[in-house]
């Protein structure tokens, strides 16, 4: 903004104009100014080191007074554990002199005390066992069948008297050097011979072809 | 840049404060703030760095002011009453007679109408780096204008028109 005065405006040009007013002091004044100009720098230079070294010591007293405080923690911690153990060892040291000095004196002391004990017993009981085992087995029994001669069959037939049960034993000489064991249910040829052998006699009337029997009877 | 501007910046601190050292001072702090902080500064042509170095350097010279105690804003002007500084005439006055009248004024008279007059600062802005209200700016500068004539007129070669 411009002096609106022209008295002000006046003055603004005689001093604008003389510039060189104090040109003696500011030479003068001109290298003592730019010296503590770059005095100031390098101070501020300095002054920040300053601050970070200061920031520095600062960190390391924090972290050396937190190390020593716990140290002197674990130290009293250390020492309060030595007094005990020293103490424990003491008290050990006293009951096995006591025990030593007078071994009587704990056994009956011993003795005297009453005390339970459970014992765990483990009791077998032996019990008779009764074991039943079937067993299946599969027997083969060699049996040889000889079957005779029709005419030899129906003839001891004829000869034997009937008979309910089997007849087992019969031997004869079929052949020189053989023995043959026939073996008859005689129950069933029975009734064969009920139905079939029905010989009439005086007749003209076919017989049975197979009653070639010397004697003709009706069963 | 130092060599550039340092002659034009003393010129304007030894105006503010009217004393060799505290213009040392001023321009120290106030230079070492310039280098300090080139980077953050937007170039916007040459006046725009001029500018802001000016800027620097009267806020400097006013911290300096502020911390002295003849900093006072008086409202005792009885002696001078002459309001005839419109039809001064300042042609025929001699520029160290100007200095010295300056020199000799009470700081808050010559504060404010160096940044005024000179600096072309508003009376909101001079309110506002002084911390002071805006009519005691004005009172300022007018009486500042009182002095300076007053001095005058016992002064050889200065006339008025009226």
């Amino acid at each position: 903004m411009k002096p609106q005065n022209n008295f002000d405006d006046q003055i603004r040009k005689m001093i604008i104009d003389s510039a060189d007013h104090f040109g003696r002091e500011s030479e003068n004044s001109k290298e003592r100014i730019w010296q503590h100009v770059q005095l100031k720098k390098e101070k501020r230079v300095a002054l920040l080191w300053f601050r970070a070294l200061a920031a520095a010591c600062l960190l390391l007293l924090l972290v050396t007074s937190i190390l020593v405080v716990s140290k002197v923690k674990n130290d009293n911690r250390l020492k309060t554990l030595v007094i005990a153990n020293s103490s424990l060892e003491d008290q050990i040291y006293t009951m096995q002199q006591e025990v030593s000095t007078k071994p009587e004196v704990a056994i009956v002391s011993k003795a005297s005390v009453p005390d339970t004990i459970y014992v765990e017993k483990t009791i077998t009981v032996a019990q008779p066992s009764i074991k039943t085992e079937f067993i299946t087995d599969t027997v083969y029994v060699d049996r040889t069948i000889y079957v005779e001669k029709e005419n030899t069959q129906e003839m001891i037939a004829v000869n034997d008297p009937p008979s309910t049960v089997d007849t087992i034993t019969q031997i004869m000489e079929a052949n020189d050097h053989e023995k043959q064991i026939i073996i008859r249910n005689n129950s069933n040829q029975k009734q064969a011979k009920i139905r079939k052998l029905k010989i009439k006699l005086g007749g003209n009337k076919p017989v049975s072809k197979r009653a070639d029997l010397a004697l003709k009877t009706e069963l | 840049m130092f060599d550039t501007f340092y002659r034009q910046m003393f010129h304007l601190s030894m105006r503010i404060i009217y004393n060799q050292h505290d213009a040392e001072d001023a321009l120290i702090t106030a230079f070492s703030k310039i280098f300090r902080s080139i980077g953050n500064f937007e170039y916007r042509g040459e006046s725009s760095l001029t500018k802001w170095i000016k800027t620097i350097v009267i806020n400097e010279s006013i911290r300096i002011l502020k911390s002295k105690p003849t900093l006072s804003y008086s409202e005792d002007l009885t002696e001078y009453e002459s309001t005839d500084f419109d039809n001064a005439d300042l042609t025929g006055v001699d520029i160290d007679r100007i200095y010295a009248i300056i020199g000799a004024m009470p700081d808050g008279y010559r504060t404010v109408f160096n940044l005024f007059a000179i600096e072309g600062y508003s009376h909101k802005e001079i309110a506002d780096l002084l911390n002071i209200a805006e009519n005691t700016s004005k009172s300022q500068l007018r009486k500042a204008r009182i002095y300076i004539i007053e001095k005058l007129k016992t002064t050889q070669g200065y006339e008025t028109t009226k």
